[in-house]
């Protein structure tokens, strides 16, 4: 029986899992560096061992409205991949039962479009969305930031 | 893994030492079947020889061609008279049965001669093989001796062994294997979800007494516990996160913060405790100790998950 760990964040009001898959740290308190004339999802950008990545904000990724301007920084790392994905808060790592995890229904959140769920969660009385972090990077605004810096 | 090596030495040296053991027991007793055939042997020789001597007696004095066919009859069975030099004794006497000359004594004192000395050398031969067999069989008994004693030994340093470096220890086992980590970090996190709660509590009491327009704890308290309180949760949460994903480096990194920031929220809330919060926690002062205790245990395990990981 598989079982698969997952990082559950908040983004405003809305909890979402993300696979441990590729996440090397959890970052807070870092002060991010905003660049100019780059896609309004990408808050600024970030150093991390002498290599330069973006960071992409969800909440503002998913339209979701925030007042807290803090964030918690996810490094997502790869052979060719370096972003930071900057949400509202990282609330714990949970180990997933295979059983645990069904398809999204459709129009499941009216929050997160179902493009970028792969699938949901059922967890005692939660449900929570899986997002699929490739098709996040895979977007058009964001996946010319998202390669390794040389 | 020292365990396992010695274990491994002991055990090839025990067997070793066991099969030699059982190989020089299985001597030994060829050594006594041997001893015993070859002392019969001589025996025999011995009987035969006296049988001889009587029958050539009782043919001197009575010339009784039976007692000539008696002496050959035993010279056949004898390993002494099967040697080509002896048989011209047995002829002298058949020439004397022919033509009996009582008087000729020479005949018969040769050969009186001979068996007397042959088992005068049957008798040392006999004597010999006594000595040899005694000391071949003290020098295996003592060989099988000190076996013994090797082997008592090895079974000793076995049981001891296992007393000093039992295999099924809990620190042992908890550090066996990558999932044993996790399972250590399962009882670092329940810990730390009881102190995350209680630094919770202690922000709320501060919250409360600040609506009740007391002047306890200012904002920057506040401010100070809950980026405290976040901190702690985020080290542990990249310490999970280390993991699960068996990074080394991560783990290193986040034990080291974490340990700072245990000290550094200890001093804030006995701090905290002395200058605000007094009366409320008078009944409470062993929720400050026990707490202390568990930052101490906490301290430790962290403590021995680094060692082993950075040994590892």
């Amino acid at each position: 029986m598989g079982k698969s760990n997952f990082l559950i964040c908040e983004i405003g009001e809305v909890e979402l899992a993300l696979s441990i898959y590729g996440i090397k740290e959890i970052l807070w308190d870092v002060k991010v560096y905003p660049l100019p004339q780059v896609s309004e999802y990408i808050i600024g950008i970030l150093a991390d061992d002498k290599k330069l990545a973006v960071v992409i904000d969800l909440v503002k990724f998913f339209g979701i409205s925030e007042e807290n301007k803090e964030k918690i920084l996810l490094k997502f790392k790869t052979e060719e991949i370096l972003v930071f994905l900057a949400v509202k808060d990282v609330k714990e790592i949970i180990e997933v039962k295979e059983e645990e995890i069904y398809p999204c229904p459709p129009m499941f959140s009216s929050l997160i479009p179902n493009y970028y769920i792969s699938s949901l969660i059922k967890k005692e009385e939660r449900f929570i969305p899986i997002i699929d972090i490739a098709k996040i990077l895979a977007h058009e605004e964001i996946k010319p930031y998202t390669m390794i810096s040389k | 893994m020292i365990k396992k090596l010695l274990l491994i030495i002991i055990n090839f040296f025990l067997i070793l030492v066991i099969m030699e053991n059982y190989k020089e027991y299985q001597r030994l007793n060829f050594l006594d079947e041997e001893y015993l055939k070859e002392k019969d042997k001589i025996n025999k020789e011995i009987f035969l020889l006296k049988e001889i001597a009587i029958n050539l007696e009782k043919f001197r004095l009575f010339f009784e061609p039976i007692y000539l066919e008696e002496i050959k009859k035993l010279a056949r069975k004898s390993e002494i008279f099967k040697n080509g030099t002896y048989p011209m004794l047995i002829n002298n006497l058949d020439y004397l049965a022919v033509k009996p000359k009582k008087n000729d004594l020479t005949v018969f004192s040769n050969f009186r001669m001979f068996l007397t000395e042959k088992e005068k050398e049957q008798k040392n031969k006999l004597n010999n093989l006594e000595i040899n067999y005694k000391k071949l069989k003290d020098k295996r008994k003592e060989k099988i001796y000190w076996q013994n004693i090797i082997i008592t030994c090895g079974l000793i340093a076995f049981f001891l062994v296992n007393i000093f470096f039992p295999f099924k220890n809990k620190k042992e086992k908890i550090f066996n294997n990558y999932l044993s980590l996790l399972e250590l970090l399962k009882i670092v996190k329940e810990k730390n979800d009881k102190y995350l709660e209680k630094i919770t509590n202690w922000e709320n009491k501060i919250k409360e007494f600040k609506k009740s327009g007391e002047n306890l704890g200012t904002s920057q308290d506040l401010k100070d516990i809950d980026n405290y309180r976040k901190n702690f949760a985020y080290c542990l949460l990249n310490l999970q996160l280390g993991l699960l994903q068996k990074d080394h480096l991560l783990i290193n990194k986040y034990f080291t913060k974490f340990q700072q920031m245990k000290e550094k929220i200890l001093n804030f809330l006995i701090q905290n405790k002395s200058q605000y919060l007094n009366n409320y926690f008078k009944e409470s002062e062993e929720m400050i100790n026990g707490f202390k205790e568990d930052l101490i245990n906490l301290k430790k395990i962290i403590g021995e998950i680094k060692n082993y990981e950075i040994k590892k």
